[in-house]
């Protein structure tokens, strides 16, 4: 049967440079297909891929612009690819450090994209405006939770640019290592959320002889006590219901200080997105993935900054992403954080290497490779400029890498403390994550996920998958509304239904003793 | 028999080469009948040398060896870090258990609880909401947080409706100890006899998945079990309708549970230690030590843990049990060792600082502190972290890290129905379903912290009879909190608690 021109693309077409495009459903032989300029030379099952063009024998075959195998045999327009032509096994996971760099062509200065952001003394510029109570340790959480979750609306109806007074609550801080990594990242993460461009003023809770020693801690972290950073001891106060009104009256006491601050127009190269996946599906990678990198790609070339994370997930891939690292160093750093995960996880239940199941066959991915790329592709196609450890500062522009664990709170963490100002989270099952002080947009893979929980998605990246928009035109589309979201003009949805008090999770690679 | 000289200031025993200072002592004063001179000023609860202690020397405290000298100290110096330490290996620390004598049936302690349908009895009648993962957290609390004080009012047998809110459940090992032990803490709380009913909210794809879990801890959905998936229903915003559907339907079943009067024989405690100083060893343990056995001599149940802690004086523990319980410790005791190893924590002998600050020098120091919390009762079972005390009676351990939030919701999900902690320096801990009662080391802790702090063992310096007196009271106080009387941190916490399943594996 030939359906002539079908009026909906059957094919989605994940990148301007490849030279294969995946079906979006089962396409029968003989079907023209207008993008594209071919006809189906066979039947294509759904995430199955054809031919964009005639591709020689030998030649690289492209998807999300990165060498996934080479071509068996002469491959005329058309021709359905999977196993039986592509020589999978031929690519070699070469590190070759920065072979694919390419340097970014950057949008001049002045015609750059702009958002409404709150500009800091220090030059950096936040998307969100909020008051902060932390605690050194976990003893402490109920008393800062109270404190915080005490400010109702009516409290900061007088404080038209407070976002919020958001608790950071986390388990960790008294019983575990004096030094080393787990102390260092704990201290990081904390530090990150204080000195964070959102975060407006903040208060810190100790109950007194932590591990996680209150002095220390800010003295490790070059911070130092103020008019927008308060600290309190809970053994001083005379129990938690006097703690809380103490916390309550110095919290209040620089509200109005935080609020004093104004958005103004702000080049978008101040916006530092950190980007997730959580629930994903086979959609994913078709649809919320790549059209979340095309817009990161439009975010990099206007000078901001992209945080891909999550390294448990991108095993398979790590050497697409340091041949486009910018220095061999960079490079190097990625596979160092790789080799540590290995160890890491060793003899763990955690399936970091990634399994290609026969289901994922079924659906037209091959290897490790194929699969896992869906994933990476959320940073899109630049160079990579920086690799960091978890919660390190991120200081360089562009597209960069930070070590994460791939469970969402704790890598979302890790990012912000980073200094991501907003949070890109594609899904497919559908993740209701939301975070504090950086909002998190949450892409929706598939339209009857969307259409089910529309409470809590932002955008419907199903419509690629249904044939309605593209990954270049949902890319733009994404890269439009983060501007709105950063401006503060469109909350997102996860802000709307009060997520973010309870995600704040610093990864914990120590002991409990 | 301790022998207090110059009572209120030094105690030691017999063959001591040190005593601690029970308060505050000014250099140059006079401390001992025989003249020793105080060579400085000794803060409460250090340790002053009694006579001239050569470097390498044994230093005894309260009858036990704490450490060697790591440099000569004249009598009447300050004994702490700087010149004491454990630097060598320690000789086997044993003790013979005394066997209790039962206390007659109708002289048991009694108290009000609520009788569950399996024969346990509860402290408080709570609703729970708990999550399989950290992705339903905020949907779960908004769900509990509805229902406050007012809202209840209604319901006068309800205690209060708690979010049990973790970090983990997801990005975890999909199989072994680390799932295990989180859905063992999860059911602990879902089955515990404090837990009329409770929602189990779940987002729908974690790996503690929703279905697995009830499979395996074989809990059935029905009247007072109830789960809700984000996923299924539509998100957070119908998730937490759903949710609060379920609990208004519990509410008025919740509030028909009635007190009866019953025995010590259905009391589980969690015996806890949030810090310690000098003087714990000679106030607050053995007060507790002294409840303990008045509990286990009625036919209750004491839960010891906070494996760490023993700090060297394993053995003595040990030595109460039988040689199959006895493995099962030594098991335990052989995973710390593995997981401590090359970590810079106590468990390589660096004490909490607050421990260091009042005086505690050596880590064995501390353990033998502790030894008199323990009580005298035989070992009677050990659990693993949030086992479920299955038919244990008696003097039981459970493996737990020390760290408070975590040790105690092991305890709770092990079967705890009260918590019963020992501090030094104050501990903000309010635990729920199982309410604190807290016990200070000194009487200016219990005066500073009044508003948090159930009683105060400061007065036990004054000796045996003391110790009795305070073990009795607390006693009481515990039967009178175990009957719904609300102890000073279950007021200040305001219905809310940590709830921290130990975190043992990785994250990926």
């Amino acid at each position: 049967m030939t359906i002539a021109n079908t009026p909906v693309n059957p094919f989605i077409r994940l990148d301007p440079l490849d030279n294969v495009v995946v079906a979006r459903i089962p396409v029968p032989a003989g079907t023209n297909v207008p993008s594209e300029g071919v006809v189906t030379r066979q039947d294509v099952p759904a995430g199955h891929k054809i031919a964009a063009r005639e591709i020689q024998a030998g030649e690289p075959v492209l998807k999300y612009n990165t060498v996934i195998g080479y071509a068996a045999e002469l491959l005329p327009p058309g021709t359905w690819m999977h196993s039986h032509n592509i020589r999978f096994d031929e690519v070699v996971k070469d590190y070759a450090f920065g072979s694919r760099y390419e340097p970014t062509q950057f949008v001049p200065a002045a015609e750059r994209a702009t958002f409404d952001g709150i500009r800091r003394e220090d030059g950096r510029v936040a998307t969100r405006n909020v008051v902060g109570v932390f605690v050194v340790s976990a003893a402490s959480g109920t008393v800062a939770r109270k404190i915080a979750t005490s400010f109702k609306d009516a409290d900061l109806a007088a404080y038209p640019m407070i976002d919020g007074v958001v608790p950071y609550v986390h388990e960790q801080g008294d019983g575990m290592e004096w030094t080393g990594e787990p102390m260092d990242l704990l201290r990081r993460t904390i530090g990150g959320y204080l000195k964070h461009p959102n975060s407006a003023a903040a208060l810190v809770i100790a109950q007194g002889g932590e591990v996680n020693d209150l002095d220390a801690l800010l003295a490790d972290q070059g911070l130092e006590r103020g008019p927008r950073l308060k600290t309190m001891l809970i053994s001083e106060t005379g129990g938690l219901r006097a703690a809380v009104a103490e916390g309550r009256r110095l919290v209040a006491e620089m509200l109005p200080l935080a609020n004093d601050c104004h958005r103004e127009p702000c080049s978008a190269e101040h916006i530092t997105v950190g980007l997730q996946c959580g629930g994903s599906d086979g959609f994913s990678g078709l649809s919320a993935n790549p059209a979340l990198g095309a817009a990161m790609d439009i975010l990099v070339r206007n000078g901001g900054t992209a945080i891909l994370s999550e390294t448990s997930e991108i095993f398979g891939v790590e050497h697409t992403l340091t041949q486009r690292a910018v220095t061999a160093e960079v490079g190097q750093k990625l596979v160092d954080r790789m080799n540590w995960w290995l160890e890491y996880n060793s003899g763990k239940d955690t399936q970091i290497n990634g399994r290609v199941s026969p289901g994922n066959n079924a659906g037209g991915l091959a290897n490790v490779l194929e699969k896992s790329l869906g994933g990476a592709k959320k940073g899109g196609n630049t160079g990579l400029m920086g690799v960091y450890k978890y919660a390190e500062p991120v200081d360089a522009k562009g597209f960069v890498f930070m070590d994460t664990p791939g469970y969402d709170p704790a890598a979302a963490t890790g990012q912000i403390a980073g200094g991501a100002t907003m949070v890109c989270f594609t899904t497919g099952r559908g993740s209701c994550f939301g975070s504090m002080p950086a909002p998190t947009m949450k892409l929706a893979s598939n339209t009857p996920m969307y259409e089910r929980m529309r409470a809590d998605m932002d955008v419907n990246c199903g419509r690629i998958i249904d044939g309605e928009a593209t990954v270049a035109e949902l890319g733009r589309e994404i890269f439009d509304q983060l501007l709105e979201h950063a401006s503060g003009r469109l909350r997102t949805k996860s802000e709307l239904s009060g997520m973010g008090n309870d995600e704040f999770m610093p990864w914990p690679i120590g002991i409990v003793c | 028999m301790s022998v207090a000289l110059d009572t209120p200031t030094l105690s030691l025993r017999d063959g001591d080469t040190v005593a601690v200072a029970l308060r505050a002592l000014s250099a140059g004063e006079q401390i001992t009948a025989a003249g020793l001179v105080a060579a400085s000023d000794i803060p409460e609860g250090y340790k002053v040398a009694l006579a001239d202690i050569a470097a390498g020397d044994p230093v005894r405290k309260n009858g036990h060896l704490v450490g060697w000298a790591t440099a000569p100290i004249p009598a009447g110096h300050v004994v702490h870090t700087e010149n004491l330490a454990v630097d060598r290996a320690l000789p086997a620390i044993t003790r013979d258990t005394r066997a209790l004598s039962a206390v007659p049936a109708a002289h048991r302690g009694r108290f009000s609880g609520f009788r569950r349908a399996d024969g346990r009895v509860g402290t408080r009648n709570i609703i729970a909401v708990l999550i399989v993962g950290n992705c339903a957290a905020t949907a779960a609390r908004q769900a509990a947080d509805l229902f406050d004080e007012d809202m209840l009012a209604a319901y006068p047998n309800v205690d209060a409706v708690v979010p049990f809110i973790h970090a983990i459940g997801c990005g975890m090992e999909m199989t072994g100890e680390p799932m295990n032990l989180l859905r063992r803490t999860l059911s602990g709380y879902v089955r515990h006899p404090n837990v009329f009913g409770a929602v189990v909210m779940a987002l729908g794809c974690e790996r503690n998945n929703l279905g697995v879990f009830l499979e395996q801890e074989k809990l059935a959905v029905g009247d007072r079990l109830r789960t809700v998936t984000l996923q299924e229903v539509g998100g957070v915003a119908r998730a937490v309708e759903t949710a609060r559907g379920h609990i208004e339907a519990m509410l008025p079943e919740a509030d028909k549970c009635a007190r009866e009067v019953v025995g010590v024989e259905n009391l589980v405690v969690g015996l806890q230690t949030s810090t310690t100083d000098g003087l714990s060893g000679l106030t607050v343990n053995p007060v507790l030590g002294r409840v303990n056995d008045l509990i286990v001599a009625s036919g209750g149940t004491v839960i010891l843990s906070e494996t760490p802690e023993l700090g060297g004086c394993e053995g003595a523990l040990r030595d109460r049990a039988d040689s199959a319980t006895a493995a099962a410790f030594d098991t335990i005791l052989a995973e710390w060792e593995d997981r401590g190893r090359g970590r810079d924590t106590a468990l390589a002998g660096r004490l909490p600082r607050s421990a260091s600050e009042h005086g505690v020098t050596t880590r064995l120091e501390r353990g033998f502190d502790a030894l008199a919390k323990h009580g005298s009762a035989p070992l009677s079972a050990v659990r693993r972290y949030a086992e479920p005390l299955g038919g244990a009676r008696g003097l039981v351990f459970m493996d737990s890290p020390d760290f408070d939030p975590v040790s105690i919701t092991g305890q709770i999900a092990t079967g705890a129905t009260m918590i019963l902690m020992g501090t030094a320096t104050g501990s903000v801990a309010g635990t729920m379903p199982s309410p604190t009662l807290k016990l200070t080391s000194t009487s200016d802790l219990f005066r500073r912290r009044a508003a948090e702090m159930d009683v105060d063992c400061g007065p036990a310096l004054a000796g045996p009879d003391a110790v009795e007196e305070i073990a009795q009271a607390v006693f009481a106080a515990l039967l009178d909190a175990a009957s719904g009387t609300q102890t000073k941190s279950e007021y200040e916490t305001m219905r809310e608690t940590e709830f921290v399943p130990w975190s043992i594996g990785v994250l990926a």
